[in-house]
């Protein structure tokens, strides 16, 4: 069954609402409450250790986790490791017993249970990485050249370049968790900075990170051509010329280059990771609770682990133990196979991610609480007022940027990190339609904010103005 | 004679699809014998990603196991 992981998560809410509501109501004759349905599958709800000390929403939450019941499904294969964590603490993945049959494999030298910040399983196994994957640039160098822009080393900034307008490819963030990780490292590299100066304390440089990178996040939405509901759009129109960058996640961007390569190697597109602008992340698979055939997905996942099923990430067509078709361009999660004799048949044999990993290093206590935050605001200040943060920027930029103009364009005081790991993160706890209401709101300041930006930056005419 | 071979072509041509379209065909769950064959799995990834582990967790439980199992 196909979907983004999003979609994936609202089909797994609904499913086991349903498949816990038979047996609360038909198995245990027990009435069906709100509150009973607001904590069966809360993952904030503490139990007592004592059953006979649980109230109503304690009882339900504790039945389920003891309860086999199932959806249907025997596994969750794929998507950022975020929505596995999520999706364990509800208590809908379960522990496949993979770590105990193979502990061999889940060692430091095979597959690390974390690395430079990230997490490559879960400390009760109830997910497991099982390939890797980096965020990166896509380039059209053929239309970064008329464009006049020199990047042999992408960073994030060259994104917000405002000769850039309307050439930057966007993936939506409320589509896919996996593209809000993106935003997340760009968040993250500025907070790193801004802490390595050393001149502020670390809630102090964390705040101010955050806010350098909510800025530069709004800058790279005034340049988005479009946010893209689906993420391989974004190096097919870069490769196309459509646009002259986009943000994409690794394997689409190695996959393009591959596809698009002439006679001379020579690629119409190019991928590159910013030098310590992301961290080298999971893609996990977990086995749902009440498989109905766990059995099977035993086996499956058991296969996916071995070498033989880990080759098959990224091992050439053709090659002894290669995909049939097409080379997946995938990275797996396993170190011992970065040697010979496996790297010789590798489509990637220069990617070491283990060796890089330690250029990034994610901090999930900075912004892990954040995650649903970042999305929300993202949507709120650059895909909701996507009209008036393009005309703001238009201004600025016709206008040679007036400092006047730039510091009313600068404000991120509604969205700050104390604002965003509070108040919104409160709101995101709340029924959607408040969540829909306080976004609303949200919207609809920075639409104003970015009004008064366009005006300001017109009104600057014969003024003296500055670079930004 | 002309007439007769180009419509002799296009009815081999149709009576040859479900032959070059069996590779997929055979993966079908619908050709499960039981349920218990059957392997269900909710994914994001790709079509690429989705056949070749297909294709190969077949052929490995066929190897290793001797069963036939399908992917849905």
């Amino acid at each position: 069954m196909p979907g983004g992981t999003s979609e994936i998560e609202k089909v797994l809410d609904t499913e086991y609402t349903f498949a816990f509501q038979n047996h609360w109501e038909n198995r245990l004759g027990q009435d069906w409450t709100s509150a009973v349905e607001g904590a069966f599958n809360n993952r904030k709800l503490n139990l007592p250790e004592e059953p006979a000390s649980d109230g109503p929403a304690e009882r339900a939450r504790r039945t389920f986790l003891q309860a086999n019941v199932g959806v249907g499904l025997d596994l969750f294969f794929g998507g950022g490791a975020y929505p596995f964590v999520v999706n364990a603490g509800k208590g809908y993945l379960v522990d496949s017993g993979l770590a105990a049959k193979h502990p061999d494999w889940f060692a430091e030298s095979v597959i690390p249970q974390e690395v430079g910040g990230e997490p490559f399983y879960d400390s009760g196994y109830r997910w497991l990485g099982c390939c890797l994957s980096t965020f990166g640039i896509c380039v059209n160098d053929d239309a970064l050249d008329r464009l006049g822009i020199e990047a042999p080393t992408p960073d994030w900034a060259l994104l917000a370049d405002p000769r850039l307008f309307k050439e930057v490819a966007l993936a939506d963030p409320t589509a896919s968790g996996t593209v809000t990780k993106a935003f997340e490292m760009i968040l993250q590299q500025q907070m790193r900075r801004v802490l390595d100066r050393g001149d502020l304390d670390e809630r102090a440089a964390l705040s101010e990170g955050w806010a350098t990178g909510m800025n530069l996040i709004r800058r790279i939405g005034a340049n988005a051509r479009y946010y893209a509901n689906f993420s391989a759009k974004i190096p097919a129109d870069v490769a196309a010329g459509e646009a002259a960058v986009g943000m994409c996640i690794d394997y689409y961007g190695r996959t393009f280059n591959e596809l698009l390569r002439d006679e001379e190697g020579r690629s119409r597109l190019r991928f590159a990771t910013p030098v310590g602008g992301s961290s080298t992340s999971v893609d996990p698979i977990a086995m749902l609770r009440g498989a109905p055939n766990s059995e099977l997905a035993f086996k499956f996942m058991e296969f996916l682990f071995s070498k033989k099923g880990q080759q098959l990430w990224d091992y050439r067509v053709g090659t002894n133990g290669g995909p049939e078709r097409q080379a997946l361009r995938r990275l797996p999660v396993r170190k011992d196979l970065y040697v010979e004799p496996y790297l010789t048949n590798f489509a990637d044999p220069k990617v070491l991610p283990f060796e890089k990993a330690d250029l990034f290093r994610y901090e999930v206590a900075w912004t892990g609480r954040a995650f649903g935050a970042i999305r929300y605001i993202i949507k709120s200040v650059c895909l909701d007022p996507h009209d008036e943060l393009r005309a703001a920027w238009q201004a600025l930029i016709d206008h040679d940027f007036p400092p006047d103009a730039v510091a009313a364009f600068d404000d991120v005081s509604r969205i700050t990190y104390e604002i965003a790991l509070g108040e919104i993160a409160d709101v995101l706890k709340r029924p959607s339609r408040e969540q829909s209401l306080y976004g609303r709101g949200l919207s609809e300041h920075f639409r104003e904010q970015y009004r008064r930006v366009e005006v300001l930056a017109k009104a600057s005419d014969g003024r003296v103005t500055s670079s930004h | 004679m002309i007439r007769f071979l180009s419509i002799l072509s296009a009815l081999v041509a149709v009576l040859a699809v479900p032959f070059l379209l069996k590779p997929e065909y055979e993966h079908d769950p619908r050709l499960a014998k039981s349920p218990s064959q059957i392997l269900n799995i909710i994914t994001p990834h790709s079509e690429s990603i989705r056949r070749e582990f297909t294709a190969a967790s077949r052929k490995h439980m066929r190897e290793t196991e001797g069963r036939e199992v399908f992917i849905e």
